[in-house]
């Protein structure tokens, strides 16, 4: 069998691939020996392994993942954080304050309150309970500057690009730090209001065009046309 | 007998495995239904009445018939007022309340055969056309569910009809009265119903409780005495083009043993 | 035979006009609106998202909660706006005839939330709705094993007819709402209303596939354009 990398568009329903010995990747199922799609996705088959991007889905949170969440509910011995998942990301409050704390001595809300934005890492998930997060480590933590923006979770790998490729060239181009939530949302703080509108733009661009090929080329046009015009 | 809010997995890999092997845990016939048990008249304050056991399975039907309106869109029809109640007592899964879309299905299921099945001919029961008309309530009770909840609401329904009597009304100055005297319903046809679950790739007639957990797939089909089909609700999971027809034709020879049992009770009703 | 025309002058087995787009409503996860004739159908689709309230939710798969309601002025005469026995019946019917067709166990503890609108009734509401509320599940990026098509079939004036109008639906012998899955030959949804003999079911239903099949190469086609006219506009840019 072979590699083939055809980022065809195929709905649910819709047959990928007809064989033997094809093994099963995402977003797809097998009945008998065809495989076929269950969302509306690019397919792809690489070392015989059959999958679909998906164009459109909901965050599940993975362990080790970075996301970038909201505070919804402050409570006695933990914070409630909305991860734009189905499942809640929950942040202990040891995991602020440290080891020893007294909950008739201390109040959350002067840590973190609703509606902050907070960068954590997932500790722990299985579909049964919340989703643990965590704060402690290099860049996690409350956030005070910069601009949201929201991507699709699924094109996520897009907004990355090969090894990287767009983020990087994004980040260099328009000189904004880019915080990559796998929860679909972005942070973007840089050195002017504009230039993280245009960093914006760019991640709505790449959400709406995901399946468009020739996305690198266009992004990389509208920053150079875009910093040349001295928009900063 | 069963209080049990989850069935067992294991149960329900048993019984997969026997209908695999086209076998049943109550050891049935594919197409059989439990024993049939219909009671005439049991509410004698009513106008007809029945009560019928499928299996485990407990329905009481209660009609009472009064004077009323027709519907402004049918002046000249009868008014059919079906209500299907499944009470706390019935299953640890019933609450009390106002009828959940479950009760309001399987109401539909019995008003659409009984109505689609042309049972009793409306327009007979017209004493002045869009003024006044007979009513008649058939309320139905579920009072203990082992399953096949709708076949024996359909079947107490029926029954109860088929008891029901009415009394005679006299018009005088255009207002109708009622007196003592009866007659029995203007009754045309006999609908009843079977309803079969697919379970992998067998299907089953008149699940028990067990079984309509461990299905995938679900159908009612209603014949007349004609082998007319008079209703169908396939609302739960998928079947093959090829399980329909076939749940068609086991659901008619289902259903006229069925029907056997309720000419026991009331000869004419095949 | 050949005398035969229905009251729209349609053939026994001809279809009404049918619009579809996809994506019609911002908020939602997914979207889409059908027109069927007369009849239009507006849905939207939520989730999986967090059940309210949480003990609803199952440990091992999503739940399908679905509310078919018919707009007030849908009608001739103007419709309660409080859900009706038909109503309630048809939301869980349409609830089950979808909910088979998703992988529901891939989100536990989540609730995936249909919302069926009615907007203009003229027979085949309950068709209408499914087909977009399958467009709209399938926008959403929720998995699924097929699209689900539905259209009704029925008896008028003796004969079987697809597509019913509002009219014929009120004179028909027998009407038989129908949805499946075309290219997988899976029903998900049938109900009769009405008598049919057994070869009558069968023509019925046979007519029925055809129409589906038909409807579901429409559904197909308005998802894919939904994504190629964004293609399209991209390079035509450029």
């Amino acid at each position: 069998m072979s590699t083939i990398e055809e980022r065809r568009l195929v709905l649910p329903g819709d047959l990928v691939v007809e064989g033997e010995g094809y093994e099963l990747g995402a977003n797809v199922y097998r009945d008998g020996v065809k495989i076929y799609s269950q969302v509306i996705g690019l397919a792809s088959i690489v070392d015989n392994k059959v999958s679909v991007t998906a164009l459109k889905g909901v965050y599940i949170p993975k362990r080790g993942d970075i996301v970038v969440g909201i505070v919804r509910e402050v409570g006695i011995t933990r914070w409630l954080i909305d991860i734009n998942s189905p499942y809640q990301g929950v942040l202990p409050a040891v995991d602020v304050i440290g080891r020893k704390f007294s909950t008739d001595k201390i109040d959350l809300k002067d840590y973190l309150k609703v509606g902050d934005v907070i960068v954590a890492r997932v500790v722990s998930f299985d579909r049964t309970t919340d989703a643990i997060l965590t704060v402690d480590g290099k860049g996690l933590g409350r956030v005070d500057n910069g601009r949201l923006e929201y991507i699709t979770p699924t094109k996520i790998p897009r907004l990355i690009g090969k090894k990287g490729s767009m983020i990087n060239l994004i980040k260099k181009e328009s000189g904004c730090n880019i915080t990559i939530g796998k929860n679909g949302v972005i942070l973007i703080e840089g050195p002017s209001r504009e230039l993280e509108e245009l960093v914006a733009e760019l991640v709505k661009k790449i959400d709406r065009e995901a399946h468009v090929p020739g996305l690198t080329d266009r992004v990389a046009e509208i920053l150079r046309s875009s910093m040349k015009g001295g928009q900063v | 007998m069963s209080s049990r809010l989850v069935i067992p997995e294991l149960t329900k890999r048993r019984i997969r495995e026997l209908a695999s092997q086209r076998r049943r845990i109550d050891k049935r016939g594919l197409a059989e239904f439990r024993t049939v048990f219909i009671e005439r008249g049991i509410i004698p304050q009513a106008d007809g009445s029945a009560l019928v056991h499928i299996g485990n399975t407990k329905a009481i039907a209660g009609i009472k018939i009064d004077l009323g309106q027709p519907y402004p869109d049918m002046p000249n029809a009868g008014v059919l007022a079906v209500n299907v109640e499944l009470m706390p007592l019935a299953s640890p899964t019933f609450e009390p309340g106002p009828p959940d879309e479950r009760a309001v299905e399987v109401a539909r299921i019995v008003d659409r055969a009984i109505r689609e099945g042309r049972m009793i001919d409306l327009e007979e029961l017209v004493i002045t056309p869009g003024r006044e008309v007979y009513v008649i309530f058939v309320d139905t009770y579920l009072v203990d569910h082992d399953g096949n909840m709708i076949d024996a609401c359909v079947l107490a329904s029926v029954a109860a009809l088929l008891d029901a009597t009415m009394r005679k009304a006299i018009v005088s100055e255009g207002r109708a009265r009622l007196i003592d005297e009866r007659s029995p319903l203007p009754i045309r046809h006999y609908p009843l119903t079977a309803t079969i679950c697919r379970i992998g790739e067998t299907l089953i007639v008149d699940p028990i409780l067990e079984e309509e957990e461990t299905a995938e797939a679900r159908i009612t089909i209603g014949f007349d005495e004609e082998d007319r089909i008079c209703m169908i609700q396939h609302s739960i999971g998928m079947l093959r083009y090829s399980e329909l027809y076939q749940a068609i034709n086991i659901s008619r020879e289902a259903v006229s043993r069925l029907r056997k049992e309720l000419c026991k009770v009331f000869p004419n009703a095949g | 035979m050949s005398e035969f025309t229905r009251r729209d002058g349609r053939k026994p087995d001809e279809l009404r006009p049918i619009k579809m787009k996809v994506g019609v409503l911002d908020k939602a996860d997914g979207s889409a609106y059908v027109e069927q004739g007369g009849t239009k159908v507006l849905v939207a689709v939520y989730g999986p998202r967090e059940v309210h309230p949480r003990h609803l939710g199952l440990p091992e798969s999503a739940i399908v909660r679905c509310r078919y309601h018919m707009a007030p002025f849908s009608t001739k005469e103007r419709k309660s706006p409080t859900p009706t026995r038909r109503e309630i019946e048809l939301s869980k019917v349409i609830k089950e005839a979808l909910a088979s067709t998703i992988m529901l166990d891939l989100y536990p503890r989540t609730t995936i939330d249909i919302f069926v609108e009615v907007l203009q009734a003229d027979g085949g509401t309950r068709c209408a709705g499914i087909t977009a509320a399958s467009l709209a599940l399938a926008h959403a990026g929720i998995p699924m094993i097929d699209l689900v098509s539905a259209c009704a079939v029925g008896k008028w004036n003796g004969r079987i007819i697809v597509d019913l109008t509002g009219e014929e639906d009120e004179e028909c012998e027998a009407d038989m709402p129908v949805a499946l899955m075309p290219s997988l030959e899976r029903v998900t949804l049938i109900q009769l209303n009405g008598r049919l003999t057994p070869d009558e079911f069968l023509e019925a239903f046979n007519l029925a596939v055809k129409a589906c099949k038909y409807i579901g190469e429409l559904q197909k086609a308005t998802l894919r354009s939904y994504y190629e006219k964004i293609k399209e506009e991209v390079l035509y840019e450029q």
